[in-house]
């Protein structure tokens, strides 16, 4: 083969082009960490690491959507709880309510069940940072009014919120529904937890507040017959209640554990697809330094040399 | 004879010198003198040798190799074009891979310094902001949250749209420039033509040859190209030998004919509506497109390789098709957003300060300023009050008609509905400036109820919908396969140059080793030469010595 004068030069600089070019990309690789950064660097695989990085976001707003129902359903379980709270003293009283009592303490229990039942309309009207636990979709509403007598004794409590609730997705396809309605007595959806087919807290409580003031012996009878049981029933919504956020909370909790599992199942199928070994990344590159040198130093060698030199 | 000889070594030695400074000439090919042993003298003993002639000058040039390199040079240029106006593109997508900006900490740390965020990424954000939105509908914040992120949408549509929008106009400035040069090209090889045709004649057009295939490898950069020298009937004037002539077609339409240009290439212009327009100098308006034919047989003229073909292909093929495509989505994303939107409520706007008996106007107590005329308000049992109009108003008084069941009890709350999210005027995705003014108004339940969360999450579970305008696709897997589909399509460019340029180097390599200068050799060549011119000089003064020697002896 005739070698000219350009065909030497123009080898060489193809030569280093390439091998400048590998050292760039090899150096971004270790720079970056990544194979490739473009589409078109390697399309199957910049197709996956999309989706996946797609899906791993998607999952990411799942369990920040579980954390903020976390939120609102602990609000709801503490106001639950308080909410037992009246309801096992007021179901103690209404048990202690005999013949036996005296004017005075039927009296003293008539203002400790007013306490109660304020309480218990305050806990009906919790609110946290998204709006009224007990309205329903109705969450910019306090969920109960009252009207009071003369004298300020709350005489009955109305409703204003909705009985229906927010359904939301923790996963995909899987939605349930955190809060619970102030009032449903329809007997379908989610039961109050004040207000259900069985019967009211409130309307109860004020019933038991006004036998203790009446302090007849037909008043009695009537707590010890009605009014007892109907707090029982009223007791047993809010068990059903705490057990239900039990398992909501359990739900939930599995949710979250799953879309953690398939994020860093994610992470690790995108970091397989895009990410550069390192060390190979280093090897190669030092291998390439190697001979982009030898390169530089071999064509200077033969460049250099020429008839020219001895004529 | 030495006098011959002294001639012809001394026109090899200035041809060397030719070629010498030639050396870093890439498109000159060696010259050679083409040296002869001299016609013999006849002597009584025979044929005395009368020395060296020069019977001509020499170019070590292969056709074959000058064609096929043209060839493969406007392959390598179109896919070379092609590379660069897709990899143009794809920058303009602006997908980049950022695998550290996967995880918030890591999105926090890129911030401004990396991971551009593809469409698809801003799609799913939007989607996402949806989500969160139904775990808190009367969330202001997550409202707002939204609106940005569909803004962030929108502006990427658009910025991607109007980048192609703007590649697609210089890329059709581009073709009217490359036609310029191809006709200015024509006619300079008119010109060599002439005078390779006349200078072939007398052996001396080496020099125009060189320079005709210089500028026909720049020529097939543009456009593929044939050419042949072919005899004519008609011989030189000047010398009456016959002569060889220029046949040259480009797109396989003969624009060059014995030795002539007869046809060049001619732009059509077409505006925005696909009507022909005409352009003064050809400066293009936005939404014009340019076509290439020839003035000659337009019909047959079809571009197989070469930059113009490239730009062409480019624009209508990758770039249009990609900007239509994306376009469709977008189109689609603001279609079936508005279709679910309107079927539901914003927060609360008003509620009434007075119980309205179903006619005349409503006595409110407005908890939005943002009520216009046509708007539809919808009460919490079903009934709508349509606002008749703008004047009328007030703080304390809307004007409109109702439907529904009345009357309405002083306190009941009403919400706006029906309206779009996304602009329905102009083009592009644009939020609703009533939605991005007051996110309230955005429609996340239905009803009216703030809880109520049924429509920010029926949006959201749009992402997950099977669209039947984009072949069954969603809308993430449209774009996602729209934008991979790009970079697949670049990546098979990137290989096929790849390929391209090997072959085109091995062809360019081969004919360097035919027609490269070699210094060493041309060196080597120069000693003989020298020596040679030398030797002859001595001839001349030993014969010159001889004949002083005659004269003494007949003195």
């Amino acid at each position: 083969m005739r070698v000219t004068s350009s065909s030497f030069p123009t080898t060489l600089k193809s030569q280093l082009d390439s091998l400048a070019t590998k050292q760039a990309r090899l150096q971004t690789q270790a720079a970056t960490g990544q194979r490739f950064r473009t589409p078109s660097e390697d399309p199957r695989a910049a197709r996956k690491v999309i989706e996946l990085q797609q899906e791993a976001k998607r999952l990411s707003q799942y369990n920040e959507n579980i954390d903020t129902f976390s939120e609102t359903l602990n609000g709801i379980y503490s106001a639950i709880q308080s909410l037992k709270k009246v309801s096992d003293r007021a179901g103690e009283i209404a048990a202690m309510v005999d013949d036996m009592k005296s004017k005075d303490q039927l009296a003293a229990y008539r203002q400790e069940i007013n306490q109660l039942l304020e309480q218990s309309v305050q806990i009906a009207n919790t609110k946290n940072q998204y709006g009224y636990l007990f309205s329903g979709t109705k969450s910019d509403t306090a969920s109960y009014g009252v009207i009071r007598n003369e004298s300020g004794d709350i005489m009955s409590v109305g409703y204003n919120g909705s009985t229906t609730t927010a359904a939301v997705e923790i996963a995909p396809v899987t939605t349930i529904s955190v809060h619970i309605p102030g009032s449903n007595k329809t007997g379908s959806g989610t039961a109050g937890l004040f207000e259900t087919v069985n019967g009211s807290v409130f309307e109860d409580l004020i019933a038991l507040r006004d036998g203790l003031a009446g302090g007849t012996r037909e008043d009695v009878k009537n707590i010890r017959e009605n009014i007892v049981s109907n707090l029982m029933l009223d007791e047993s919504a809010i068990i059903h209640h705490i057990s239900r956020i039990g398992s909501l909370e359990a739900r939930m909790e599995t949710a979250k554990a799953m879309g953690t599992r398939r994020i860093d199942a994610t992470q690790e199928f995108i970091s397989r697809e895009v990410d550069a070994d390192l060390a190979q990344t280093l090897v190669k590159l030092n291998e390439v330094q190697a001979s982009y040198l030898a390169a530089l130093k071999s064509g200077a060698t033969i460049m250099n040399q020429s008839l020219l030199d001895f004529v | 004879m030495a006098r011959n000889s002294l001639q012809a070594n001394q026109r090899a030695i200035e041809l060397t010198g030719h070629n010498l400074a030639n050396v870093s000439n890439p498109s000159y090919s060696r010259q050679r003198l083409n040296m002869e042993t001299a016609h013999g003298i006849p002597v009584e003993y025979g044929i005395q040798g009368a020395g060296v002639q020069v019977t001509g000058i020499d170019q070590y040039r292969d056709i074959l190799l000058d064609r096929q390199v043209a060839n493969e040079g406007s392959v390598l240029a179109y896919l070379e074009e092609k590379q660069k106006i897709l990899q143009f593109a794809q920058s303009m997508i602006g997908q980049d891979l950022d695998r550290t900006s996967s995880s918030p900490e890591g999105k926090a740390a890129s911030k401004g310094v990396s991971g551009q965020m593809g469409l698809g990424d801003n799609l799913s954000e939007f989607f996402n902001a949806l989500q969160a939105l139904s775990s808190n509908p009367s969330s202001q914040a997550h409202r707002q949250v939204v609106v940005f992120k569909a803004q962030n949408l929108s502006e990427k549509f658009n910025r991607v749209d109007f980048r192609l929008g703007e590649l697609l106009h210089d890329l059709n400035s581009e073709a009217v420039t490359m036609v310029d040069d191809v006709n200015n090209a024509l006619t300079f090889l008119e010109q060599v033509g002439h005078l390779i045709s006349s200078n072939k004649v007398l052996s001396n057009a080496n020099d125009y040859t060189d320079k005709f295939h210089k500028r026909l490898e720049d020529l097939s950069k543009f456009i593929d190209v044939q050419f042949e020298f072919k005899p004519v009937a008609s011989a030189d004037p000047a010398t009456g030998k016959s002569m060889e002539k220029l046949y040259l077609k480009i797109g396989g339409v003969e624009v060059i004919e014995a030795g002539d240009v007869v046809s060049k290439l001619a732009l059509v212009i077409k505006d925005d509506k696909g009507n022909k327009v005409t352009r003064k100098d050809n400066y293009l308006e936005r939404g014009d497109t340019v076509y290439v034919e020839t003035v000659k047989s337009a019909e047959q003229f079809q571009l197989i390789s070469g930059k113009i073909k490239a730009v062409i292909d480019s624009r209508d093929e990758s770039v249009r098709g990609f900007k239509t495509s994306m376009n469709l989505i977008s189109e689609k994303i603001k279609e079936r957003i508005n279709l679910e939107h309107a079927k539901g409520t914003s927060l609360p706007v008003l509620q009434l300060s007075s119980e309205y008996a179903g006619t005349g106007s409503l006595s409110i107590e407005k908890l939005s300023n943002d009520l216009k005329t046509g708007d539809r308000l919808l009460f919490g049992n079903g009934g709508v009050f349509t606002v008749s109009n703008d004047a009328a108003i007030g703080d304390q008084e809307l004007n409109g008609t109702f439907t529904g069941v009345s009357p309405l009890a002083k306190g009941e709350r009403a919400a706006l509905t029906s309206i779009d999210f996304f602009d329905t005027a102009g083009d592009g995705l644009n939020v609703n400036e009533r939605i991005s003014g007051n996110p309230a108004l955005l429609h996340a339940g239905m009803g009216g109820d703030a809880g109520n969360n049924e429509l920010a999450l029926s949006m959201a579970q749009i992402i997950d919908e099977k669209q039947e305008d984009l072949n069954g696709q969603t809308f993430n897997e449209a774009l996602n396969r729209g934008v991979i589909g790009f970079g697949q399509e670049l990546s098979s460019v990137e290989i096929q140059t790849l390929d391209q340029s090997t072959v085109l180097k091995m062809l360019q390599e081969h004919r360097t080793t035919i027609s490269g200068v070699s210094i060493d050799e041309e060196m080597a060549n120069l000693l003989v030469f020298q020596r040679a011119f030398q030797a002859n000089a001595k001839l001349i003064s030993l014969l010159d010595e001889l004949l002083a020697i005659s004269i003494n002896v007949v003195k």
